[in-house]
């Protein structure tokens, strides 16, 4: 499955989709409006120039983010931190959203010290894109 | 009300909260994840850098003019750009979600949009605070 940023000038493509899909208002996810699936490192393909920010507003810093430098679209994070965790995270706007359709969406609310769900969609129910 | 990007370094202030906030499925608002306010250019006053982009896929001209933060990538707003029409989409996502509590979400589906003039489909709807609307 090939997903592309807003411009179409970073192409992410992943060998399967997503099991499921998160949606998070921490700070990070909130800000960057992504919908975050996850993968082996071996399942993602990035093409393309993108641009990475690490926050230096954290006590605790673990992630880079990666956007497209021409349309601003988000496009993956990574986990520096933990190079040996073989896990990344492709932001699902990518790809077209009827190729995910189905697909569960997990609402987690991370404003306090520990994630609540706060609901479950899927997408094409609506409300998940 | 003042809302910012990831890194800080890009600043948005209104005066009020918006009415209500649209959240679209269009290509442009998919791939951004903005969740947008809407406001006349002379309510919002902006500081920091921002890059903007105008899609060139669309066969006509495109109407407005987006912009994010070009040290995080957050989305911070959009500016229409078509000449018999004026507004600002701010980014809602800038603005702490407390602040915001109990506005009216909107969700639209515009993957039947073909033309400017259709006018999109309301699939859902939600108020900031219920769960699923961040």
């Amino acid at each position: 499955m090939k997903g592309q940023c807003l411009c179409r000038k970073v192409t992410v493509e992943i060998d399967e989709a997503p099991e499921y899909i998160n949606i998070c208002n921490c700070r990070f996810c909130r800000s960057l409006g992504a919908a975050w699936g996850y993968f082996r490192k071996a399942q993602v393909t990035v093409t393309g120039e993108t641009k990475s920010y690490r926050r230096d507003d954290l006590d605790e810093i673990f992630l880079d983010g990666y956007f497209c430098p021409t349309c601003g679209t988000c496009t993956h994070y990574v986990n520096f931190a933990q190079p040996e965790r073989d896990r990344m995270a492709v932001n699902t706007r990518l790809f077209e959203q009827d190729e995910l359709d189905g697909i569960e969406v997990r609402y987690l609310d991370l404003r306090g010290e520990d994630y609540i769900r706060t609901a479950t969609g899927k997408i094409g129910d609506g409300c998940a894109f | 009300m003042k809302g910012q990007c990831l890194c800080r370094s890009v600043t948005i202030e209104v005066e009020n909260a918006p009415e209500f906030i649209n959240i679209c499925n269009c290509r442009l608002c998919r791939k951004l994840g903005s969740a947008w306010g809407y406001y006349l250019p002379q309510a919002i006053t902006l500081s920091g850098a921002t890059t903007a982009y105008s899609r060139d896929d669309l066969g006509y001209q495109a109407g407005c003019e987006t912009h994010f933060c070009t040290n995080c990538g957050t989305s911070t707003h959009f500016v229409v750009t078509h000449p018999d029409h004026e507004g600002v989409g701010v980014n809602t996502r800038l603005f702490e979600q407390e602040t915001l509590q109990g506005i009216a979400v909107h969700y639209y589906d515009t993957r039947s949009r073909n033309s400017p003039e259709d006018q999109p489909e309301r699939t859902g709807e939600g108020t900031i605070g219920d769960g699923h609307s961040f």
